[in-house]
């Protein structure tokens, strides 16, 4: 999917402020100052969103050394107890789960896309006619299940003609 | 294998794309230029009289300092090129005194379509009195007096679109009601039958290949946008890959090469309201000599038509079924539609598409090269209802 916030984000921050902003009737300083701080605010955004998971998962770690530190304490009921040693077990199992970051499922995205193309050309140049069908049928399943989510997840756009699939329903 | 920057392509890396891919000697010049200066700055917004001072420079280089500039305004339209609209007291040759509606049509750092000024003057020029076309004046093919490479050509009245006609921002899907159909229709297929037979000057074309007859205009074809996608495409994608195997294992053979618009469709030509008549085909920048069953296929693409009243039919350009479209071309213009080629060519479109939304919108939007960044990224959103055509044209064959 190329269509992400890193793409987006920059782009609608270049554009009010070099085509927009310039453009605003000076003498409307309430939309003048609207505008500004839209684009601070997209700017924060732009600068922060790929750093959220890293947030949030280190948010978490630090969180379990509190918690656990509060669980040796001991001085609370046996309900309150309880209920902190449950949100322990279950941060830890989240924290375990949640080691590779969005950047490293992208770059293997990013990478099996590349190798897996680069095996579908060379099938093409030296691959005899059953290789290629058998290689085009895959290709074609595949993007099938890929497209649609794609299709799904860009649809406010107003691109498709009719409905397709919430993409809640797809992922 | 190292992947490349192509944010900041090394001299090596051009000198392989150059060597791996043959285009014509102008293109090749455009899209090294591109490449050689991508890790350079980013669009620079231009102001109106920063344009203006650029344009009398250029049109003083030709006729001396004896005309005045005035009225000039940003014109919208398009997704690539930056125009503004001025207007030129000056002595016209062989009219006279006059104050002539001009146009600037520049292009920003990097477009989502890179393409030369220098072959979209040559071809304009090329094509007056064969079809409507906008009369063109100057050239700046190295921004020798512009922030970057432009031409200056006439405004021509008309609209692209009825003004009871929706659309979205970029142009495509264009509705057009009923009563546009019958008087708009034909000239849509006349206007594209001329400039298939246009005679082809090799001389007046200086900066065009005129190809044998067989398979090389499509092979330049396919080097050039293939080695687009390389220079320009972000993520791989297998479908593209396919789509371009397949392409270069079936190119059909081309008997008669002929002038071809590269970009026929709604929103690129321009009609007068109060007659429904053309008065000016558009946006020539992909112009080339090649085969004509590309300009059909590009025409008759279904993100450039919609569906008839039943919801079923789908009109080529809101106009005609596609039965229709191709009957009457093939009356038109004398060329046959070989169905096979029809399809290689539908292949192609839908490939191209792909490689123009994708892989060269995410590239200049990402570099921050256009004076429309937004739109351009907006544009990009196109590309898997664009891919999901091309895989279901794949899947079904001929």
């Amino acid at each position: 999917m190329q269509l992400r916030s890193d793409l987006a984000l920059p782009a609608m921050i270049k554009s009010l402020s070099e085509v927009v902003l310039p453009a605003v009737d000076p003498q409307n300083q309430p939309a003048i100052e609207q505008l500004q701080v839209t684009i601070g605010l997209l700017n924060l955004l732009a600068k922060r969103l790929p750093l959220e998971f890293r947030y949030d998962r280190d948010e978490l770690d630090r969180l379990l050394g509190f918690a656990r530190a509060l669980a040796v304490i001991d001085g609370a009921d046996g309900a309150a107890t309880q209920a902190l040693a449950t949100g322990i077990a279950r941060g830890s199992d989240v924290l375990d789960r949640a080691r590779a970051t969005p950047q490293d499922v992208l770059e293997s995205i990013r990478d099996l896309r590349r190798t897996a193309g680069a095996l579908v050309t060379a099938t093409y140049t030296a691959g005899d006619t059953s290789q290629r069908h058998a290689v085009q049928a895959l290709v074609l399943a595949h993007a099938d299940d890929q497209l649609l989510r794609e299709r799904a997840w860009l649809m406010s756009q107003g691109w498709e003609a009719g409905p397709l699939p919430d993409i809640h329903d797809l992922l | 294998m190292p992947m490349p920057d192509k944010n900041a392509p090394s001299p090596a890396w051009i000198g392989e794309l150059r060597r791996r891919f043959t285009v014509e000697p102008e293109i090749d010049r455009v899209l090294t230029r591109k490449l050689e200066r991508r890790a350079g700055p980013g669009y620079v917004p231009q102001t109106l009289a920063d344009l203006m001072s650029g344009t009398a420079a250029l049109i003083r280089a030709d006729i001396g300092d004896d005309f005045s500039i005035g009225s000039a305004r940003w014109l919208t339209g398009g997704a690539s090129k930056l125009q503004v609209a001025f207007d030129l007291e000056w002595h016209r040759p062989g009219i006279g005194r006059e104050t002539t509606a001009m146009v600037l049509r520049m292009e920003p750092a990097a477009s989502l379509v890179e393409s030369s000024r220098l072959r979209e003057f040559e071809i304009i020029r090329a094509m007056q009195g064969v079809v409507p076309v906008p009369p063109v004046f100057w050239v700046d093919a190295h921004a020798a007096h512009l922030p970057y490479p432009a031409i200056i050509y006439g405004f021509v009245d008309g609209v692209t679109k009825p003004r009871d006609a929706t659309s979205q921002a970029t142009g495509m899907a264009t509705v057009m009601a009923p009563h546009w159909r019958a008087a708009l229709g034909p000239q849509f297929v006349l206007t594209l039958a001329r400039i298939h037979n246009a005679t082809i000057d090799s001389t007046a074309l200086s900066a065009f290949e005129v190809p044998a007859p067989g398979v090389q205009s499509t092979e330049r074809a396919l080097d050039h946008w293939e080695r687009v996608w390389e220079e320009d495409a972000d993520e791989d994608i297998p479908l593209m890959r396919l789509a371009a195997a397949w392409l270069r294992a079936n190119v059909p053979h081309c008997a008669r090469p002929v002038v071809l618009h590269g970009d026929y469709r709604v929103g690129n030509f321009l009609f007068t309201e109060h007659d429904a008549q053309f008065s000016a085909v558009l946006d020539w920048e992909m112009a080339r000599i090649g085969d004509h069953h590309f300009d059909v296929a590009w025409a008759i693409n279904p993100a450039y038509g919609h569906t008839s009243e039943d919801g079923r039919t789908l009109l080529v350009g809101g106009f005609m079924p596609e039965a229709e479209f191709l009957e009457r071309y093939e009356r038109a213009a004398g060329l046959p539609i070989d169905p096979r080629a029809l399809y290689y060519h539908k292949v192609y479109c839908g490939w191209l598409q792909g490689v123009i939304a994708i892989a060269t919108g995410w590239r200049v939007a990402r570099n921050g090269k256009t004076h429309q960044d937004a739109l351009v990224a907006w544009i990009v959103g196109i590309g898997p209802k664009l891919l999901a055509e091309l895989r279901d044209l794949l899947e079904r064959g001929m």
